[in-house]
């Protein structure tokens, strides 16, 4: 090899070759199989391979790159992490406790010092869904929250569920998380509570339980759901009562509704099951930080979902907004609070925000006058 | 409502319920003994309970009783998967894991080809159409007129997408020997864009993970103040 680390020399003929090269480029011979000073010693145990292998030189700059990208793997990444500052817990402390007394102070007082949100155009058109259910209609409601969203899916939910029980249509719940279906029964009790009714299963509605298998299990029930959940989740035949007897495939459902704070648990149903509905509609109830997510499938004009409720705002302007009046509100979300809570977190942030910034900027300056003096 | 009013169960779940919420906010402070036997009892308690699901809601109905139903079709159809559980079983042991193998494949190789097909039909394809055709098309919701708002729109999802496209185009060149590979002018100037319209969408979900968090804070918030109350009203 020539001097230059990017040129391989012909022993023949004396040619400066490129280091890619595995034949002369003037005289066609074979170049020289290099081999590293210490390859052997990088791999241990590969000799007899080693030995036999032809190694140009370029192969030899790859190798030593390899070696040092690997090197570098293998050592520990200095973060830049600052030493924690004086006063960090006690910011924190303070922030959370403004928080806390702010909440506190107005669920107390419970006065109602925000007006309730408007319904949004897509949660009319959810609405308009429910509204075209007929009585003894089979509704799937899919409940896939986790159970620390509760508070905010009970809220969101609520007024759909008794909408749709109002319609007289029959709810089949059904879950792919494990805990979905206790989930589901507290959902309909707490309903019940607000409502002044008792609502009972097998008359007013089903619960299926716990549908495993993933995106798998799911393809499965929308081609034959008697087949994938022949079973109620307290163990009685499920398939049985006139709503559900015609039901063969997910397309004899009037409406799917699927209530979850996951986005993707949502697409996973949107992508499985959208295309067995066969026109039927698809909606959302969703939580509000999986919303900005799944909008597209709304917005988009792809038809692959019809109607969207999402977050505590969705879920009170739907139930403003409904015919039926809930008698109590279990949910422990009021309005006021809630929104309370979201004007100081926001104040809380921006007031961060400019501290950064100020900060920022004075470091900057701290820096410039020091680079000044000599 | 007086603490008389609820039952015995409500009682003792509001009571448990009160305490657990103090001990997950005492991590305010600092990590201590109560936070983590917190997260100690939420682990122990959803695994017993997924656990029993599972047994009482799949293995019993989907397994256990095809096999004593006494029709040989319906206990051949559940033969193979009692099999190929058994085998996944064996993960369990060191030295039969290779049994587990099969199994492990088979469930791997079917999750993803539903997972993959499900995304190119049911996510890719239709919002690539759809983004294609919201020029010509698009109005935002049924039965609304289209109007320049909607050109608007469909201008800015254009440029969105280009932008965010352009900013995951990895492919670099060495343009100078002795300097770092870098992507052509033109496409770093879109990947700028592209920056900004990512950190608008992050900005957006943020809002949501912190909207669905305050729901979390009030509700737990609203269940302590209501025991306090039915305490000292008894």
């Amino acid at each position: 090899m020539s001097d230059e680390d990017d040129q391989v020399t012909c022993a023949e003929c004396g040619f400066e070759n490129p280091l890619e090269a595995e034949r002369c480029q003037n005289c066609g011979a074979d170049l020289p199989a290099a081999f590293a000073e210490n390859l052997l010693a990088q791999v241990p145990g590969q000799e007899p391979f080693i030995n036999k292998a032809r190694i140009t030189p370029a192969q030899q700059v790859h190798l030593r790159l390899l070696g040092e990208m690997l090197a570098v793997e293998g050592q520990a990444l200095l973060l830049g992490i600052s030493p924690r500052r004086a006063g960090y817990t006690t910011l924190r402390i303070g922030t959370s406790l403004v928080l806390f007394l702010v909440l506190l102070f107005s669920l107390l007082a419970n006065k109602p010092v925000f007006t309730h949100p408007s319904l949004t155009s897509e949660a009319l058109e959810a609405r308009q869904l429910v509204y075209a259910l007929t009585p003894g209609a089979p509704v799937l409601f899919v409940v896939d929250y986790q159970p620390g969203f509760s508070g905010e899916m009970t809220r969101l939910g609520q007024g759909v569920l008794a909408h749709i029980l109002a319609q007289r249509a029959y709810p089949v719940f059904l879950s792919t998380h494990p805990t979905g279906p206790a989930q589901a029964e507290v959902f309909i009790t707490d309903l019940g509570i607000s409502t002044g009714i008792a609502y009972l299963t097998p008359d007013q509605y089903l619960n299926l339980g716990y549908l495993p298998g993933g995106p798998s299990g799911l393809l499965s029930f929308s081609q034959a759901p008697q087949q994938v959940m022949p079973l109620t989740a307290d163990g009685n035949s499920a398939w049985q009562d006139p709503p559900l007897q015609t039901i063969q495939s997910l397309s004899d459902f009037s409406l799917v509704l699927v209530m979850t704070e996951d986005p993707d648990t949502a697409r996973t149903w949107i992508e499985q099951a959208g295309p067995q509905l066969q026109g039927k509609p698809l909606m959302l109830l969703l939580s509000a930080q999986a919303e900005p997510s799944l909008r597209p499938y709304l917005e988009s004009g792809s038809g692959q979902v019809q109607g969207m409720v999402s977050g505590v705002s969705g879920g009170v302007a739907y139930q403003d907004s409904a015919v039926f009046t809930l008698q109590s509100d279990t949910s422990g979300i009021t309005w006021s609070a809630y929104s309370l809570g979201l004007w100081v977190g926001a104040i809380l942030l921006l007031l961060a925000g400019l501290y950064g910034v100020f900060r920022l900027v004075r470091e900057q300056e701290n820096e410039l006058s020091r680079g000044d003096k000599p | 409502m007086t603490w008389s009013s609820f039952s015995s169960a409500d009682q003792v779940g509001m009571v448990i319920g009160f305490l657990l919420t103090l001990s997950v906010f005492s991590y305010l402070l600092r990590d201590n003994v109560l936070f983590r036997l917190v997260i100690h009892i939420f682990i122990g308690v959803a695994t017993a309970y997924v656990a029993v699901v599972i047994l009482y809601n799949v293995v019993w109905p989907q397994l256990l009783l095809p096999l004593g139903s006494g029709d040989p079709g319906t206990i051949l159809l559940v033969i193979i998967p009692l099999l190929l559980s058994i085998l996944l079983l064996a993960r369990a042991f060191p030295r039969l894991s290779s049994a587990g193998s099969p199994p492990l494949a088979f469930l791997v190789g079917v999750g993803a080809a539903v997972a993959i097909g499900g995304a190119i039909s049911g996510t890719i394809v239709p919002q690539v159409l759809a983004a294609i055709n919201a020029g010509a098309t698009q109005t935002t919701f049924p039965g609304a007129t289209r109007n320049w708002m909607d050109a608007v729109n469909w201008g800015v999802i254009l440029l969105g997408t280009l932008a965010t496209l352009a900013y995951f185009h990895f492919s670099a060149r060495l343009r100078n020997p002795g300097q770092t590979p870098s992507r052509a002018a033109w496409i770093e100037e879109i990947a700028g864009v592209g920056k900004l319209f990512i950190a608008i969408t992050l900005g957006a979900i943020f809002a949501g993970v912190y909207a669905a968090a305050m729901a979390a804070l009030v509700e737990r918030m609203d269940a302590m103040v209501q025991f306090l109350q039915a305490l000292l009203a008894k």
